[in-house]
Parts: C-alpha cells; structure tokens; sequence
C-alpha cells in the first residue's frame, strides 16, 4: 500500500504567524519538538513531518479504515537525506520524502519502497481548491494509463471509501493510487508491485 | 448555549480558513469542511484549537475523525459546553 501527501511551501497559510500557538503540541510527539527546536530550518522541517504524517495515515487506513488521524501519534523519524519511517503503534511505515521547487511530497509505504515499483508525479497547478481534486485524477489517469499501456479514456478513477480506486470497464484495477493536492501543486503516487502485474497478465497486456 | 448560536460561532470560526467562497455562502449543517469548503487538513488542527478556546472545551483527535460536516462540529461542541 501506498500514502502520499504534498505541501506547497509558498502558500501564505503556511506561515509562522497564521498558525496556533497549540499547533506543535497538538500535532508533533515530544521528541519531534525537541527536533524541531534544534533544526536551523523548523518550518521546512514541520512541514516535512506534516506530509510524512499525512502519507503513512492514508496507508494505515487502507491497511485498517478504523485508523484514526491522530498526528502526534505517528511519530517521524527522517534522516538528512529525507528519507526515514513513521511509526504509528506497533506498525513501521517507509518513507521518502521529495522536496524541490518549494515543495514537499512524501511517500508511505507499509513495504519497502523500490523505485522500480513506484510510479509518482508532482506537477504545478494554476487552478484553484475547487478544481485541484480533478485535475490531479486526470494527471494520474494519464500517466497511469501511459504506464500500463492502456487507452487513458478507458481509465477512470472512481473513489471507495474515501480511497481513489483506478478502474476501467473491465472493473477496478487492482493497482494501490494515493492523490494529493495543494497550493499550486498536484501529485499522486502508484505503487505498481503486485497489481498491476496480475492485470497486465490478467489482460495479456505487456509491462512498461 | 443554543445549536444555532454554536452554529453561527462554527462558521464564524472557519470563514478564514475556506477556500471555496460559494460553498461558504451557502453553508449549512450538511456541508463538508474538507470536501465542501475546502479547508486544508493542517488548517483543521487551527480549527479545532479555535474551537477550544472558543468553548472552553477541550477536543480529542478521536473526537475530531468523527467530523466531516458543519453539523458534526455544532453536535460535538453542543455535547462538550
């Protein structure tokens, strides 16, 4: 399973000012404050644990839907070269963490995570909140679909729970998808391990 | 406190946050604070922290996951005041 979020550094919500008092304690563990408190760059870094956050959340959903969002509760530990885990319970999630062009995009995963595996975009966006959620369908759609060797009108992506599910006339499409959206940035991220190999073969279709 | 007191409160709370205008002037107890009006999850921790000082109450994240709706907020709030 898979998990991504996006934060748009460059949005004015973001700033120091416009956030709570109360917003680390309620958000981050004891020990991520401490390292909060002693990185030269804290909000950078507070975002990039909001995303990890985020992403290994949609994972243990999927994994478990009763998974309540809890942010203190997933706690992040991510290295210099942005990689790391978050830990929720019991459970360890992977994590990889993008950052370029003033934003962040990470990636969960219950499962090692192998580049090979993974099919994941970020792309700008103009438009505003109301269009974000389809514009990043159709950029998922139209690189899933390039991916998989299939006509992009044929795939859609239909929601179940909350979860985006791609699909096409055949029925769902047994390939993990996770979206996100923010400020001027659209991304989604596919992991293409088991699923999409047994519709490939299922459909006689061939690999990228 | 009265619900359409909380209400108005509720909405008086999250009208800084909204991204989507049009949904916000047609707001109800069935709009959606994610979906409808579009306020970003690390803006909800903002709200919810509001919502504390607001009502004097305190908010468990397990009590925030059960919130989707402007009418999920005043439900909540009403049992805590």
């Amino acid at each position: 399973m898979i998990g991504n979020d996006l934060v748009d550094l460059g949005d004015p919500e973001l700033a120091p000012e416009r956030r709570h008092p109360r917003f680390d304690r309620r958000v981050f563990s004891r020990r991520e404050r401490e390292v909060l408190g002693a990185s030269g760059a804290p909000d950078r870094l507070r975002w990039i644990f909001w995303a990890a956050k985020e992403a290994a959340y949609k994972v243990a959903r999927k994994i478990d839907p009763r998974t309540v969002f809890s942010p203190s509760r997933f706690e992040v530990d991510v290295d210099a070269t942005l990689k790391g885990c978050v830990h929720h319970g019991g459970d360890r999630f992977e994590l990889r963490v993008d950052e370029a062009g003033g934003r962040i995009h990470a990636l969960a995963s219950e499962m090692t995570l192998h580049e090979a595996d993974l099919l994941w975009r970020v792309a700008p966006f103009e438009g505003d909140a109301q269009t974000a959620s389809k514009a990043v369908r159709a950029l998922a759609r139209r690189e899933l679909a390039a991916a998989l060797d299939l006509p992009v009108e044929e795939l859609e992506i239909d929601r179940v729970d909350r979860i985006p599910v791609p699909a096409t006339c055949h029925g769902e499409l047994d390939v993990d998808l996770s979206l996100s959206h923010h400020g001027g940035f659209i991304a989604f991220a596919c992991d293409l391990r088991e699923g999409a190999s047994a519709w490939r073969q299922n459909h006689g279709v061939e690999g990228p | 406190m009265e619900a359409s007191e909380i209400q108005e409160q509720v909405v008086k709370i999250l009208t800084p946050y909204v991204k989507d205008q049009q949904a916000l002037a047609k707001v109800s107890l069935e709009t959606n604070i994610l979906e409808d009006l579009k306020v970003n999850s690390a803006r909800l921790v903002d709200v919810v922290l509001a919502f504390e000082d607001a009502f004097d109450i305190e908010i468990a994240d397990d009590d925030v996951d059960e919130v989707n709706t402007v009418g999920d907020c005043v439900r909540l709030i009403s049992e805590k005041v």
